[in-house]
């Protein structure tokens, strides 16, 4: 439906990296979390992509990999890959105020630390929940019957 | 007070809440100077859940995420896994699906009408919309059975099918709400205590929606052009002819009157699709119960804006990961800020202007059964009608 | 007998127990022609046409557990919701009710009554002060804010009546039409009865002026603190100030309540009903108005429609005694 050819021109962008089309509206690139930020630019300038939809977050076990959903005419995901040990990603207060609440999430489910986000503070998980807990990676198992569920000290 | 600020929390349970969320205010006399938010109250660990679940359990646990906009959720989630299954949902499906997805957006612009009247203290708007609103809420338990959580979708289509009475029944009674949204059209518009309260309120350029990332009504309020139905056409859209509506107002009112003039869209589609309603099946009849390897994300124009989902499926029975993001997460920080210099008497309806999600209540029918007492047992419907009769007959209310 | 007589008349009629009747039905008839207007029912169980529910919920209020804030200054915490009903009761006594006069009016008892009904705000701000919480202390200054705004228009629309009488004495103002026969004095003091009606409206804080007890703003204002028999005597407080301010304005603005004790009575009852019918008016057809928004729209349009009033009235009493 788009006039313009997304995946030509995508890649061209891209260039280097790895860019895919599932459907008809949805790109996909990986990108590392050194060139986020150029990426990011290169969306808003190059094709007037500027809305951050979501950050989903996802542990894959051997890594976690964010997908930064940016939708305008079309929907262009950029993936990037982080080091299960080092969860550190740069944020993207700057070039988009509404990446801070899915960054303060990501940071209470996952643990992931967004480098440079003016607010850290809980935003979904209780204040007295236990430190180093991080509900939503694989390893948590959801507590069954009788088993006790974790919360926090009061 | 002079120059001393004091800081108000309004939260986690305040009147003008109807959804535990805390806000700090830092006051100076009446005008705000600083605003945080904080939620999460009402976290309850369904991302997590949908991993234990299969698809079937995660569409009616993920139904459960919101009692207004609960057909919105399974709409983005079947949407996504059909996508992965590589699904086609027969038309007359596709419609029905959109029909109902119409007419939730119909009665939670209403219900948002009538509490934003509430919250500046407009009880009699307030009460004249409700009323209007059991009409849709009506035709919604005459689609789907169910008032609230419709339960109509289904991976591959939808659940239950529209007879020809059921059909020009929902078109009979567009017209009296088309008369009655004309009145509040008008009201919500003219009344000039009203106006008072919302004119220049909760003030949000388009520059700062772009960058807030703002989404739905609240961003159309302040002249961005972004509708998911027509920028990322699902289900029927495609077929219909609808206006995106915006506003350049970027206050309150401005919010007012999009939601007022989507009202009268909504209306005009759900009489389209009516009319053009196609034969045929309305759902895939064989859906595999294992999903492949796959993931997507869906898109969807909720009624208070846009509404993502993202499934990953391992192959499996349950998926690996379902992500939602609701779309008052996205709007959220935005109203928070855009309240920053007015006064406190105008939190709760800036706050309440990007319509924070809230649960509705649910509805018991039971009457038991004793023959020594003569009890019977009464079906929802009969009881309802009696009660409308009753207070017709004997009070002179209309509903 | 003097002694009983003055007993009964504080105690039965037109003292509390009166008053505590009465201003229940006028909460009742308020709550009803509020819900008809809004397409609802209102009360409807507790007695006929739920008219008994005003009293139920004050005595559900009397029975309920009683909370003083560890933080709150006690005594005046205790003494507030006492002094309002006693300052609206004591004013209720002196309404023209017996016959024309009542037992205890003296010449200057309107200003006495204006001051007495000024006491509720009064005490209304300070049991929102002493209780310190962030609600009760924003509600106490809207209490004030709004009690400079509306306060000076309120006496100057009484004011208007006195004059055209000639006398501060409320029996004097209300019999002026009976005793001089110039009824045409209630058609020409018509922007101060307005104005009366509005500022009345704001002294009881109802819609469009109850930004001070605003619920999805400041919870309950001055009361957010306030249990049991003390908040239940508040609302015992906001009923009679709803009669007694209706039964003023009837009084001096409809022509008081004259021609003999039955004929009088049956006056007072109508009279104070349709000032309330249009008080209920006022409140169904409007959305709450912010505080800045109160004492812009009172200094701008209130005040000066009075003096306006004022003028024509002290015209037409100049080009009178000329003629």
């Amino acid at each position: 439906m788009s006039q313009r050819d997304y995946l030509k021109d995508l890649g061209q962008a891209f260039a280097g990296t790895e860019v895919k089309q599932s459907s008809d509206r949805r790109f996909w690139v990986t990108v590392s979390t050194d060139d986020l930020h150029t990426a990011v630019q290169i969306l808003k300038d190059r094709f007037s992509i500027f809305h951050l939809s979501t950050i989903v977050g996802e542990d894959m076990r051997d890594s976690f990999l964010l997908s930064y959903v940016f939708s305008g005419e079309v929907v262009v995901t950029l993936t990037v890959k982080i080091n299960r040990e080092k969860p550190e990603v740069p944020s993207l207060a700057g070039l988009a105020q509404g990446s801070l609440v899915y960054e303060r999430e990501l940071h209470d489910l996952f643990g992931i630390i967004p480098v440079g986000h003016p607010d850290l503070r809980r935003q979904i998980l209780p204040e007295d929940w236990p430190e180093g807990l991080f509900p939503l990676r694989k390893d948590v198992q959801v507590p069954r019957a009788g088993q006790e569920a974790p919360k926090g000290e009061n | 007070m002079g120059e001393k600020t004091i800081r108000i929390p309004i939260g986690p349970q305040h009147p003008f809440l109807k959804e535990p969320a805390k806000f700090d205010f830092d006051i100076s006399g009446e005008e705000i100077i600083g605003a945080r938010m904080r939620i999460g109250y009402n976290h309850r660990g369904m991302e997590k859940a949908c991993e234990e679940r299969n698809y079937y359990q995660c569409l009616y646990l993920l139904e459960r995420i919101c009692g207004i906009c609960s057909h919105s959720h399974t709409t983005c989630y079947v949407q996504a896994v059909e996508d992965i299954l590589k699904l086609e949902v027969p038309k007359r499906g596709l419609y029905l699906r959109t029909l109902v997805c119409e007419l939730e957006r119909l009665h939670s612009h209403f219900l948002w009408l009538g509490v934003a009247a509430h919250e500046v203290g407009f009880d009699t708007l307030f009460m004249y919309v409700w009323r209007d609103r059991e009409v849709v809420m009506e035709i919604l338990e005459e689609i789907s059975g169910n008032r609230v959580n419709y339960a109509i979708n289904t991976i591959g289509g939808v659940r239950r099918d529209l007879t020809e009475e059921q059909r020009k029944k929902i078109l009979g009674s567009l017209d009296l709400l088309k008369k009655r949204l004309d009145y509040y059209t008008h009201i919500g518009t003219h009344e000039p205590s009203f106006l008072a309260r919302i004119q220049g309120v909760g003030k949000m350029s388009k520059e700062r929606a772009i960058q807030m990332c703002a989404v739905g009504p609240f961003a159309r309020a302040s002249g961005l052009d972004v509708d998911v139905r027509r920028d990322d056409q699902y289900a029927a859209y495609g077929d219909l002819d609808f206006k995106v509506i915006t506003s350049d107002q970027c206050d309150v009112l401005g919010r007012v009157i999009v939601r007022v003039l989507e009202i009268a869209e909504s209306l005009k589609m759900i009489q389209q699709l009516l009319t053009k309603l196609p034969e045929g099946d309305i759902a895939v009849k064989k859906v595999p119960r294992r999903v492949p390897a796959g993931f997507s994300i869906s898109r969807y124009e909720a009624p208070r804006g846009e509404d993502v989902h993202y499934v990953r499926s391992n192959g499996t029975e349950k998926p690996e990961r379902v992500k939602v993001r609701a779309p008052t997460m996205a709007n959220l920080e935005a109203a928070t800020e855009s309240i920053v210099g007015s006064f406190i008497a105008d939190i709760p309806i800036a706050i309440a202007s990007i319509d924070p999600c809230f649960s509705c209540t649910d509805r018991t029918a039971v009457v038991l059964n004793d023959k020594k007492k003569g009890m019977r047992i009464t079906t929802w419907e009969e009881l309802r009608r009696y009660g409308v009769d009753w207070y017709r007959k004997n009070k002179g209310i209309h509903f | 007998m003097d002694a009983i007589k003055v007993l009964i008349y504080i105690a039965i009629f037109p003292g509390f127990l009166f008053q505590s009747v009465f201003s229940t039905y006028l909460e009742w008839l308020d709550r009803k022609l509020y819900a008809r207007m809004q397409n609802r029912l209102g009360p409807l169980y507790t007695g006929w046409n739920g008219i008994l529910q005003p009293v139920a919920d004050i005595l559900k209020l009397f029975a309920k557990e009683d909370i003083v804030p560890a933080s709150a200054d006690k005594f005046m915490f205790n003494l507030m919701p006492v002094l309002s009903l006693a300052s609206v009761f004591a004013a209720g006594l002196y309404l023209p009710i017996w016959h024309l006069t009542s037992y205890n009016s003296f010449e200057g008892d309107l200003i006495v009554v204006a001051y007495l009904l000024a006491i509720p705000s009064f005490a209304l701000f300070l049991a929102g002060w002493f209780s310190v919480s962030p609600f009760s202390l924003i509600g106490a200054t809207r209490v004030l804010t709004q009690l400079f705004a509306y306060e000076v228009p309120f006496f100057l629309a009484l004011l208007t009546p006195a004059v055209m009488a000639g006398s501060w004495k409320i029996a004097t103002i209300s019999s002026y039409p009976w005793t001089s026969g110039s009824w045409w004095v209630i058609p020409v003091q018509l922007i101060a009865f307005g104005v009366a009606l509005l500022t009345l409206q704001a002294k009881l804080e109802r819609v469009p002026f109850d930004s001070p007890e605003a619920e999805t703003e400041v919870v309950g204002g001055p009361l957010t603190e306030y249990s049991g028999k003390k908040l239940g005597m508040f609302r015992l407080q906001k009923d009679i100030l709803l009669f007694v301010g209706s039964a003023l304005v009837a009084a001096l603005f409809l022509g008081g309540f004259g021609g003999g004790i039955i004929l009088g009575c049956i006056q007072l009852v109508l009279k104070t009903i349709f000032v309330v019918i249009l008080l209920s008016v006022v409140r169904a057809a409007c959305a709450r108005i912010r505080i800045d928004q109160i004492v812009t729209f009172s200094w701008k349009y209130l005040a000066p429609a009075s003096l306006v009033q004022l003028l024509i009235v002290l015209l037409i009493k100049g080009w009178k005694g000329v003629a």
